[in-house]
């Protein structure tokens, strides 16, 4: 059976997604290739009613929204008994059960996975280390984080930045190195297929919508850090937490990252005339 | 029913930053965000319960040139926009909280 896990490399962390249906693992494993890694740090049983990859690849995320929680003992809940099962961090292992309504959170269950790991294996950086749903570009070895909701052009930005490196298009990370922030791409993600495990240090962030011309305009801290935030994959683990600490980590990253990265407001027509704007703008 | 002598306290069921001069607040539930402007995060950081909104407006004239009159209009509006989002508890006049000295 480890032989046909699905091994993932989420930014630091690394699982194992064990299936007993063999085809659908190696589905997982073809849509999550580019982010293999070797050694997990938690392998996860998954037991999924019967799915088909149609409805596996359908769902959406609803980020900022705590999900319902309870966690007791090594026991967890969500979604009032859709997804249930019990973590054991101390032996690496995981055990869940979707039933065919819990299964449109299988990519939440993934952050919070993430999170899990982040927060007990690398409490230090966990703080500065956030999923936000943006599309990520590496251009001339620097990264541009395009942040929106669904429809506000993130997959377009991807299609139309193909002439540089597209690290994803739906989920990136966006975490504070001693250096600086960066930005790193996830195995979640939207229409881009050639989504592979990269990074680069982030040199501006752009809070995008489509517009009749492209525009390029400064905001307040406030503006950014109120459009900004509703993108950032709120932290809940599986663990028993503190909300309101969860909640202030999430504002006060987003603060640090205001008071660190440069950020504007970026209306584009769908062509890639955009960037010039953007080279214009951060002095390329 | 607000009044110029009734006490706003800010809801404990937010979570909150000021950042620069402006408060960003966020619900508890995660699910909605407000921005305050300059004046509106300098009510915010006073609406703590011990200070009657007749007292906030004194603070608001004394540090912003602005009609007397004009910054009670403006107070009062404000306020009674964040009581009915439900960020704001207006404290009846007699219940204000102890001491001015913080929570």
């Amino acid at each position: 059976m480890e032989d046909e896990a699905c091994k993932l490399q989420i930014g630091d962390v690394c699982i194992s997604l064990r299936f007993k249906d063999t085809a659908f693992s190696s589905y997982l494993r073809e849509y999550f290739k580019g982010y293999t890694c070797k050694e997990p740090e938690l392998i996860i049983d998954m037991n999924i009613e019967e799915v088909s990859d149609k409805e596996f690849g359908g769902f959406e995320c609803d980020l900022l929204s705590l999900h319902p929680k309870a966690v007791k003992g090594n026991s967890f809940n969500l979604l009032s008994g859709e997804v249930t099962g019990t973590l054991n961090l101390k032996e690496k292992r995981c055990t869940v059960y979707f039933s065919r309504k819990g299964i449109r959170i299988f990519k939440q269950f993934m952050f919070m996975v993430y999170y899990t790991l982040m927060k007990h294996n690398h409490p230090a950086e966990s703080k500065n280390s956030f999923l936000v749903h943006a599309c990520g570009v590496s251009k001339d070895g620097y990264g541009y984080a395009f942040v929106g909701p669904s429809e506000s052009g993130k997959s377009t930005i991807a299609r139309l930045s193909s002439d540089y490196t597209v690290l994803n298009d739906e989920i990136i990370i966006i975490k504070k190195e001693r250096e600086g922030y960066i930005v790193r791409s996830t195995p979640f993600r939207g229409d881009f297929l050639e989504n592979r495990n990269r990074s680069a240090p982030l040199k501006a962030i752009f809070i995008i919508n489509h517009g009749k011309k492209n525009i390029i305009r400064g905001i307040s801290k406030g503006e950014f850090i109120s459009q900004f935030l509703k993108e950032v994959v709120c932290p809940d683990s599986l663990l028993p937490e503190n909300r309101w600490e969860m909640l202030l980590e999430m504002l006060d990253f987003c603060a640090d990252v205001a008071r660190n990265v440069p950020f504007y407001e970026l209306r584009f027509i769908p062509d890639k005339s955009f960037w010039s704007c953007i080279d214009e703008i951060v002095g390329v | 029913m607000i009044s110029l002598d009734s006490c706003p306290r800010r809801s404990e069921d937010v979570v909150w930053r000021m950042i620069d001069d402006e408060v960003v607040i966020l619900t508890a539930d995660g699910r909605e965000i407000h921005t305050l402007n300059k004046v509106g995060s300098i009510i915010w950081e006073l609406a703590d319960g011990t200070r009657s909104i007749i007292e906030i407006v004194r603070s608001i004239y004394e540090r912003f040139d602005v009609d007397f009159e004009v910054a009670k209009v403006d107070v009062l509006e404000f306020v009674a926009q964040l009581a009915d989002k439900n960020l704001l508890h207006i404290l009846p006049a007699g219940e204000r909280k102890g001491g001015k000295d913080g929570d």
